[in-house]
């Protein structure tokens, strides 16, 4: 289980914080989405997770262990999959997949099967700098999971693949959190979270504006009602009928010539939007 | 051991397509076709400096050296010959010039007054040296030794412009070993560099024992050295123009190896120093201060690794296990 325990990060020290108070923990073998717009404080969270900035004030904790007293080793059971792929462009994918796995010194996943599970098996043997920006996303991928982590930190895993391929990595994502990595899923992508998240939280102006199972806050910031398109002669009507009125439902049902029934849950897009007062792409 | 040998066989996977490679593999050619076809052999001894000692006011020659000691020391390395005025009459002391070369000189002593009475040999075994070949350990010292310093710190910056710096950051690749990968390939190159320079100009027959050892351990010194200095920058605009500075510096001991009579204490803390003198006496004979140069290198082996292991783990894999 990872903790993080009101951590803040002032980057220049003048007393203005990237990141305030954050606090929230990630069990082993359940996904954790962190939402938020680009400059909201996500990279700075990750990197204080994956100790690529000291910590400031706060305290992040591996089963119980905190990240300043981790050593070399601890590494072993790290995988961070970067927004911004950073591969070795003269190398091919395997060698790349190859070089990473002799940094470990745990067993790792054959490089060749990785490659097979995002797709990128015919293209092994080519040079990544011939590889598209959805090839090198899925290498980047791949790479991350070369040593089985236990702990998982990915970065828009699915951004700029197409349907298909994106489908391919959910599953795997889902395969790492059920064979029990803590997973830290950060991402632009409502629908990806609400996919995946078995909590997520809202990062907005470095601080978290809330947090919930995406069930919990659908609840919390939805609707409970139903929009109900019927018609009534030649016209098309529209009429909202609150879930908690059941005759009020039936009688429609029953008596009205239903075109459609929308169910007015929010989605996470919603909701941020309603949280933060701002559209999460902004 | 299995991640530095894989980090070995990566970064020279990745050196055939960096232009810098290239560019200095193409030098060494150009080093080779300098030294065997433009650079004059002819100008025997070349660059030897006449020392004097206890000459009198009219002896319009020579450098007054510090003391007949010096002089001697001077010569006994192969880059001086002295003159000695003693009560007996002028000697000449030489690190074993052929004949014809000591007659430039005597007729040049006749032409001022002066008749040598006698004329002694420090090196029995010296032979004189051409020009051309009595260049080489300057090109080598300062091509093949500094691969290292060059290709290592271009590998630095492209890992931090391709950002693979980072995956490095979140691996258990630990600090010590990413400075053994890099010095361990690039001496290996260093080694391989200086013994092509030395085979296509001074031949075979030089002291290998002496030769391969010293090339290996020398470009391991500024590979450490250029790790260090080049982990701070981010790209190769600062890097490289301030590298040139730092090379010309560590390039002033040719001026002691062509006139030794200049070496002041200072110069021999510089860490090409010693390099240059040990290569000529591996190339072409002659005495090495063993002390100083087991002191010097070892020292200096300590230094750059103890500033790649800082500078490295500070400012190019901070946060991967420091």
């Amino acid at each position: 289980m990872i903790q993080v325990n009101q951590v803040f990060h002032d980057y220049e020290g003048k007393g203005k914080c990237a990141v305030s108070d954050i606090t929230f923990s990630v069990e082993s073998g359940s996904i954790f989405g962190f939402l938020g717009p680009s400059g909201a404080g996500k990279s700075t969270i990750q990197n204080i997770m994956t100790g690529l900035l000291p910590i400031q004030k706060g305290e992040v904790l591996y089963d119980g262990k905190s990240v300043r007293h981790l050593n070399t080793g601890f590494f072993n059971q790290i995988g961070v999959s970067f927004e911004q792929n950073n591969l070795y462009s003269s190398l091919t994918g395997l060698e790349n997949l190859k070089y990473h796995a002799a940094l470990f010194s745990v067993p790792t996943v054959n490089p060749m099967e990785l490659l097979e599970r995002v797709g990128l098996r015919e293209d092994a043997n080519k040079r990544v700098s011939n590889y598209s920006k959805g090839m090198r996303q899925r290498l980047t991928f791949a790479r991350s999971l070369i040593n089985k982590p236990q702990y998982l930190f990915l970065d828009e895993p699915t951004s700029g693949l197409d349907p298909k391929t994106a489908v391919g990595i959910r599953e795997l994502i889902l395969e790492q959190k059920a064979r029990g990595a803590a997973v830290f899923l950060t991402t632009h992508s409502m629908e990806l979270a609400d996919a995946l998240s078995d909590t997520v939280a809202f990062l907005y102006g470095g601080v978290i504006a809330a947090m919930d199972t995406p069930e919990a806050l659908k609840r919390v910031y939805g609707k409970r009602e139903v929009r109900v398109v019927y018609r009534e002669g030649e016209e098309e009507r529209e009429r909202a009928i609150p879930l908690d009125d059941k005759a009020a439902l039936s009688a429609m049902l029953t008596t009205a010539d239903v075109v459609k029934l929308h169910s007015q849950e929010a989605t996470l897009e919603e909701i941020f939007l309603r949280v933060t007062g701002k559209e999460l792409t902004a | 051991m299995k991640s530095i040998f894989s980090t070995c066989a990566q970064d020279s996977k990745r050196l055939l397509t960096n232009a810098l490679f290239w560019v200095l593999t193409a030098t060494l050619v150009v080093i080779v076709l300098v030294v065997d076809l433009a650079l004059p052999k002819e100008l025997a001894s070349g660059g030897v400096t006449p020392l004097t000692w206890n000459a009198p006011a009219d002896a319009a020659f020579g450098t007054p050296a510090l003391s007949e000691e010096a002089l001697r020391e001077a010569v006994r390395k192969g880059d001086a010959v002295g003159f000695l005025f003693g009560e007996d009459g002028l000697t000449i002391v030489h690190p074993g010039f052929s004949e014809k070369s000591l007659n430039i000189y005597v007729l040049e002593l006749m032409r001022d007054g002066f008749t040598p009475v006698e004329v002694v040999s420090l090196d029995a075994q010296a032979k004189e040296i051409p020009l051309n070949l009595r260049l080489t350990p300057i090109f080598i010292a300062f091509e093949a030794l500094m691969v290292g310093f060059i290709l290592g710190g271009a590998l630095m910056l492209a890992e931090k412009q391709d950002g693979t710096v980072r995956a490095l950051r979140v691996s258990p690749f630990p600090v010590s070993s990413y400075i053994i990968a890099k010095t361990l390939l690039f001496s290996l190159i260093g080694t391989l560099y200086a013994s092509l320079i030395c085979v296509f100009t001074v031949g075979f027959s030089i002291n290998w024992g002496l030769f391969l050892p010293l090339s290996f351990i020398g470009t391991a010194v500024f590979t450490m050295i250029g790790l260090a200095y080049t982990s701070p920058f981010r790209d190769m605009s600062g890097w490289f123009f301030s590298m040139i500075a730092l090379l010309s510096i560590n390039m002033l001991p040719v001026i002691s190896y062509t006139s030794p009579a200049f070496t002041p204490f200072w110069m021999r803390l510089i860490p090409s120093y010693p390099m240059l003198m040990v290569y000529r006496a591996a190339m072409f004979g002659g005495s090495v201060d063993w002390v100083y140069t087991v002191v010097a290198l070892g020292a200096w082996g300590i230094v750059s690794y103890l500033l790649a292991r800082i500078f490295v783990a500070r400012k190019h894999l901070k946060g991967a296990g420091v």
